[in-house]
């Protein structure tokens, strides 16, 4: 009996470490997918952003609000939070609330560094110069933005689907190793 | 009134603004910005610099400067923040914001193949604040129905600049087209406002009331913007500022044909000088206008002078004619 009460708990206990294994696999795959989706996002907005400017000659807070349509969160919240922060009361200039917006928003994303700073350069142009202009510096990030999706993309061909086997494989070394 | 003016500026502007003597907050005509020089506000024809308490001085040293901080951030806000979307209004020097009012900008301009195409490193606002008389043309208006059977006459209204033709023009518009005056229905009124002033229009809308009735061309050449209105909106009357060109005299000429009134306004000093201009000289012998009138502000409010188009040839007739007349006015 109290034999196989113990090989019971035993069993339970490596279900779990197994379940624990996987999740902390597929969780570190995410990243890598959701980076790649979320760069190829940006850049969709990005686009649209720049047909606004150009063809549709819409004003900024609305433009970016359009932009964001059809991108999901949390890249979305970074268009729609500026145009929040633009409309308020607060009298930011257009750099203040784009550095604000990417401030918070971005530790829910699973982007980097060098993304932010692509975007926060073209922050401090935006808005303040003609149409000519304007898409000259949004093509600049564009591509900045794009070489940054092609290595995600390799990245996570690489990683996710090593990081997801190895969190399984991890898991049953540690039962092996336990039993 | 000002509550617009306030809004788009900084808050360190804003606060001078507010705490401006109550008087002269009524009377505000200018608020000029000039980045890193002194702050100036002018107010019922004299001017003052203003410090940083809202107090007004004369001398320039103890005014406040706005920086180029304040300034970029002002221009953003009257662009909301969209320069690109303002090139022609760049071009043109100004921009009209809610409310009506003017904002003339100075700065660096680009040149293309000679011609401005717009200006950058803007460091000079001039915030003209807009004030609508409401019954300016009460006066007026009657005098202008003395067509046949009291029907509306065209009319060419005249005086020099800052003496009210637009503030009368505007409130001939909208009295026309609500029919206050009590002498017509309610007519359809059409307004070529190539320079944002009758209507001030912002995205199309106007923000100043021009009536019910009403249909704005904004921005758009006069000429251009009579045929336009004359073919799409089927007006009684057209309203349009500062003639003078060969072209504006076409449109109303097409105008009259078509049975449309047209009352508009020149830049003379009196019917004498406007004479001197042939295009207007040419559209009042053909009679495109049924009367004249010239306009003066006075402390005492608008004072007009109402002549009859019939009249004034007759009487150049019988003395040495048109040409006399437009002599004396170019010599």
């Amino acid at each position: 009996m109290i034999v196989q009460a113990l090989m019971m708990i035993k069993l339970l206990g490596a279900v779990l470490i197994l379940f624990a294994g996987t999740a902390i696999g597929f969780v570190q795959a995410s990243f890598y997918v959701n980076r790649s989706k979320q760069l190829r996002q940006l850049i969709h907005a990005l686009q649209r952003l720049e047909t606004e400017i150009d063809y549709g000659q819409t004003e900024l807070p609305t433009a970016l609000i359009k932009s964001s349509e059809g991108i999901e969160q949390p890249v979305s919240r970074l268009f729609t939070l500026t145009a929040e922060l633009l409309t308020a009361e607060q009298e930011l200039s257009m750099n203040e609330a784009w550095q604000q917006a990417i401030h918070q928003v971005w530790d829910v994303t699973s982007l980097r560094a060098r993304e932010k700073e692509v975007l926060l350069r073209m922050g401090s142009v935006l808005g303040m110069s003609n149409a000519e202009d304007q898409l000259k510096h949004l093509q600049l990030a564009q591509i900045q933005l794009k070489s940054e999706e092609a290595l995600a993309r390799e990245e996570q061909q690489r990683y996710a689907n090593m990081w997801r086997s190895l969190g399984t494989l991890g898991a049953i070394l540690i039962v092996i190793l336990m039993v | 009134m000002l509550e617009d003016i306030v809004h788009i500026l900084p808050q360190e502007l804003k606060a001078i603004i507010y705490h401006l003597p109550m008087e002269v907050k009524h009377s505000l005509e200018e608020i000029r910005i000039r980045e890193n020089r002194p702050l100036e506000i002018s107010h019922r024809g004299s001017f003052h610099y203003a410090t940083e308490q809202g107090k007004l001085v004369l001398d320039p040293r103890q005014a406040y400067q706005p920086s180029h901080e304040q300034c970029r951030k002002l221009l953003e806000r009257i662009t909301n923040y969209s320069l690109y979307a303002m090139e022609e209004e760049l071009r043109r020097g100004y921009i009209t914001i809610a409310g009506g009012h003017r904002i003339g900008i100075a700065g660096r301009t680009i040149l293309d193949g000679g011609s401005v195409r717009g200006i950058r490193d803007i460091g000079g606002f001039n915030i003209r604040i807009a004030r609508e008389v409401v019954g300016a043309a009460k006066q007026l208006l009657p005098k202008l129905f003395a067509g046949p059977g009291g029907s509306l006459q065209s009319t060419l209204m005249i005086s020099p600049p800052q003496q009210g033709k637009t503030t009368m023009l505007r409130d001939v518009a909208r009295s026309l087209s609500y029919g206050s005056h009590g002498k017509q229905l309610p007519m359809k009124v059409a307004i070529v406002d190539e320079r944002s002033e009758i209507a001030a229009s912002v995205r199309g809308i106007p923000s100043f009331d021009v009536g019910p009735r009403t249909d704005v061309m904004d921005a758009c050449p006069k000429a251009e913007g009579m045929m336009m209105l004359l073919r799409s909106m089927s007006p009684d009357v057209i309203i349009v500022d500062e003639i003078g060109r060969v072209e504006d005299a076409l449109a109303i000429r097409e105008a009259a044909h078509c049975g449309v009134k047209v009352i508009a306004t020149a830049h003379a000093y009196d019917v004498q000088e406007v004479l001197g201009r042939s295009e207007i000289r040419g559209l009042i012998q053909e009679k495109a206008f049924g009367s004249i009138v010239e306009l003066k502000r006075s402390q005492h409010g608008f004072m007009h002078r109402i002549i009859a188009v019939d009249r004034l040839l007759e009487h150049s007739r019988q003395n040495s004619g048109f040409f006399s007349l437009s002599r004396k006015a170019g010599s």
